[in-house]
């Protein structure tokens, strides 16, 4: 801690400056637990523990969406570029905590927001001085920060940089802050933090630089690091006996996990999705079914010992990362209650696995086009083309990337059938609505020589896509119960900025500006409306002086306008932006 | 030092395109904006070496057998069926690009347009400052990375370990405290799956 913001701290002690009774005691871990019964709060990342992104608050319902309207909106900034990047975006999920919002910006400047009174003060900013060309020039995908984490009185936030940051709630000053990944090795950090128990809990970006992924748990009271899981087996654990080569491609095997997990407090596991291996599109160059790359892991929280893995797409040669956030959702399947965790695939499939030991329930395409596989086996969700004694996989081999199949257009496009966007998921209706990326895009392989020392701080994806065709979304609904989807709402746009859930509604925006609300059982569009500036981020909603506000971040960043654009033809006029809209009915 | 190097860099140049007619300093550190600005950073980086990644492979620019006109030519039209895009904004609507409008050419064939549109001199500046400090001039070095970056950031650090053998750069080190940027390292725990952790339990 730094001797002013020690100073600053004890002023604050002092004089006792926050008026408000919450402020002493702050977010315990009574109160993350219970977050999925605390409607007018958005406490963590995903809203609650079990990542269905569900709000019960229902003053706006299906039959008065149509008044919704802006109630206030808010400038913010970050929208400067750095290393490979012209600007910054916005990816943030919103924070709230009794009127009080906490957002980022792309560069990972912390806002804290008091929204009470219907309007928006801003009371301080946390700006963390990111280093923007030491990250940016390894920050594969954008200039993206997915929000923070509360705990006690600290905000919680990452840096493209590497660090997790705590700042003090009250004064906006930085307590501590420590380097959790290292961009001299290309890690970069976009997720945002998860806080369990005592710790906080950090995911890693940087497979297309050849980095070997992990995720890290930091003790809270500490502030030391209490387990690092790494998501390539090292020499001698179990998993490493899938990286068949003779040059170690495990050490720069890729497994990046940028996207924030989930926690089931019933069995202490922590489910987290693990990104594609490296290189990304020459499969050739690391035989073997590359663990834990492509998988769903679930961890002992305490220690981060792997209980289980489901794997999707084995020695992956199209960059499908299951990355997704894991969905945890108590539903029967054909009559039996089940746990489930659920995962909508970049590689086009959503899966339905039982979360207390990994087994497969059901899997369907949730896109309009998949061509890299005929289907998912029924018994095992693996590919039916899958075999574990082969150790490059071909898939269909008239798709799937390889020296012989250099330049090849797969379905979905690498971008995957869903990427980041969180899904969200009715338990009400029993529905879950994954925001699609409906497309194809065409790879071309450039093999990576095996045995040559891989670049520091350089691309490493043997190999990259273009974008010949048009590429358009959905929001597509499935029936958890059944397996089977049950509507599709298609979009001229993909998804790429997720979606909301209340018992009737579900909310999502478009990277032309359009922010729209669907009726929860039709998929019928019942309001739109249209911000001027692409939408990248995930709507949420929340109560303040007991009225309820949809929130969502404004300001296209993520890697679209930069190696995806030629798919979206009319984006190409869409100027970077960085603002909150936040809506109310009268 | 940054400066120094700076300097260093404008003799280079001078001694390149002597006889331009031109202030040779400042169409350099002209060039140097514009090679920033114009985001040629994205794909070719800031080295020139380019290489592959999501956005396709950029030519090597450092490796470049192209002349000043050639180079020139290549940033006002971009490249057909590529993806280096075009900085002249009316590069295909008469001709004055390889003979071509944008008519004859295929979805596939025309370049992308680019971002922002370049003014006649400031492509004539970047052109010269990529045949200045870029073209034939093999691995990129630490002094280099600092000419284009200042000394403020860490992303010039990896070039110092390797300059110095795993040393860091003492002249960089003296640079370092002017800026406010973070010199923490990462104190990570053992690996969670480590066998030997069980036997430990």
């Amino acid at each position: 801690m730094s001797k002013s913001t020690c100073v600053a701290a004890v002023v604050a002690l002092i004089l006792g400056s926050q008026p408000t009774v919450f402020a002493a005691e702050g977010v315990t871990a009574e109160q993350l637990l219970n977050a999925d019964s605390d409607p007018g709060n958005w406490l963590t990342h995903h809203k609650d523990y079990s990542a269905q992104r569900f709000s019960p608050l229902n003053q706006i319902n299906k039959d008065n969406v149509k008044n919704l309207h802006v109630a206030w909106t808010l400038q913010l900034g970050g929208i400067e570029g750095g290393g490979i990047w012209t600007h910054g975006g916005l990816e943030g999920t919103p924070i709230v905590e009794n009127g009080m919002m906490f957002v980022t910006d792309g560069w990972g400047s912390v806002y804290k927001i008091d929204t009470r009174g219907g309007q928006a003060k801003v009371l301080w900013r946390m700006d963390p001085k990111t280093d923007h060309d030491w990250a940016g020039a390894v920050a594969c995908c954008g200039v993206d920060n997915r929000g923070v984490a509360l705990s006690g009185n600290l905000v919680l936030s990452h840096t493209l940089d590497g660090r997790l940051i705590a700042t003090n709630k009250d004064t906006g000053q930085i307590a501590w802050q420590r380097q959790v990944a290292d961009p001299d090795k290309s890690e970069v950090i976009t997720g945002a933090p998860l806080v369990v128990k005592n710790m906080v809990i950090t995911g890693v970006a940087g497979a297309e630089y050849g980095i070997r992924g992990w995720i890290a748990a930091t003790d809270l009271t500490s502030q030391k690091e209490v387990w690092r899981t790494y998501t390539i087996p090292a020499k001698g654990e179990p998993g490493s006996e899938t990286w068949k080569d003779s040059n170690n491609a495990a050490a720069t095997g890729g497994g990046s996990t940028w996207v924030t997990g989930s926690y089931d407090p019933r069995t202490n596991t922590l489910f987290w999705g693990v990104g594609n291996p490296g290189p990304d599109w020459d499969s050739e160059y690391r035989p073997g079914d590359n663990l834990y790359t492509d998988s769903t892991l679930a961890l002992d929280v305490d220690s981060g010992k792997i209980k289980w893995h489901f794997q999707h797409t084995p020695n992956d040669a199209f960059d499908y990362d299951s990355v997704a956030e894991n969905v945890l959702a108590d539903a029967p399947v054909h009559g039996q209650p089940r746990h489930l965790d659920l995962e909508a695939d970049r590689n086009g499939f959503a899966y339905a696995l039982d979360r207390d030991n990994g087994q497969f329930v059901w899997g369907l395409p949730f896109v309009k086009k998949v061509t890299w596989t005929k289907g998912l086996d029924p018994e095992t969700g693996k590919p039916v083309e899958y075999d574990p004694k082969t150790p490059v996989q071909k898939y269909n081999a008239s798709v799937t990337p390889s020296k012989e199949n250099p330049v090849t257009m797969i379905c979905p496009g690498n971008m995957g059938g869903k990427n980041w966007p969180p899904t969200a998921y009715n338990p009400v209706l029993k529905e879950w609505y994954i925001p699609v990326i409906e497309s194809c895009n065409r790879i071309t392989v450039k093999p990576e020589t095996p045995g040559k020392p891989v670049g520091k701080r350089e691309f490493f994806t043997g190999g990259g896509p273009d974008q010949p065709v048009r590429i358009t979304g959905s929001v597509t609904a499935i029936d958890v119960t059944t397996g089977k989807e049950v509507g599709k709402h298609e979009t001229p746009f993909p998804m790429l900025g997720g979606l909301l859930t209340t018992p009737d509604l579900v909310f999502y925006g478009q990277p032309d500006g359009k922010i729209a609300a669907l009726d929860a059982k039709t998929l019928q569009e019942l309001w739109s409306f249209n911000t001027g500036g692409g939408v990248n981020a995930p709507p949420m909603t929340f109560t303040s002086d007991g009225k309820q506000y949809v929130a969502i971040l404004v300001g296209q960043g993520g890697a679209w306008d930069k190696w995806f654009i030629e798919s979206t033809p009319e984006l190409k006029g869409m100027p970077p932006g960085s603002s909150l809209y936040v809506f109310s009915l009268n | 030092m940054a400066k120094r190097f700076h300097y260093a860099f404008a003799a280079i140049f001078a001694a390149t395109v002597a006889g331009s007619g031109v202030a040779l300093a400042d169409s350099s550190d002209e060039g140097l904006r514009v090679f920033k600005a114009a985001n040629c950073v994205g794909c070719h980086k800031w080295t020139g070496a380019g290489g592959g990644g999501y956005g396709g492979a950029a030519a090597n620019l450092r490796k470049t057998k192209l002349t000043l006109e050639q180079i020139e030519l290549t940033i006002r039209c971009g490249r057909i069926s590529k993806g280096m895009p075009h900085f002249d904004a009316d590069a295909y609507t008469d001709g004055r690009c390889y003979g071509m409008k944008a008519a004859q050419l295929g979805p596939g064939q025309i370049p992308p347009e680019a971002d922002h549109p370049l003014r006649p001199a400031d492509i004539d500046a970047v052109a010269k400052y990529v045949v200045a400090n870029i073209k034939g001039q093999g691995e990129a070095t630490l002094d280099q990375c600092h000419s284009f970056f200042g000394a403020g950031s860490r992303v010039c650090d990896m070039y110092a370990k390797r300059d110095e053998g795993g040393v860091q750069h003492a002249d960089a080190e003296q640079q370092e405290p002017a800026e406010a940027h973070q010199h923490m390292k990462v104190d990570a725990a053992t690996d969670s799956n480590a066998p030997h952790q069980d036997a430990e339990k």
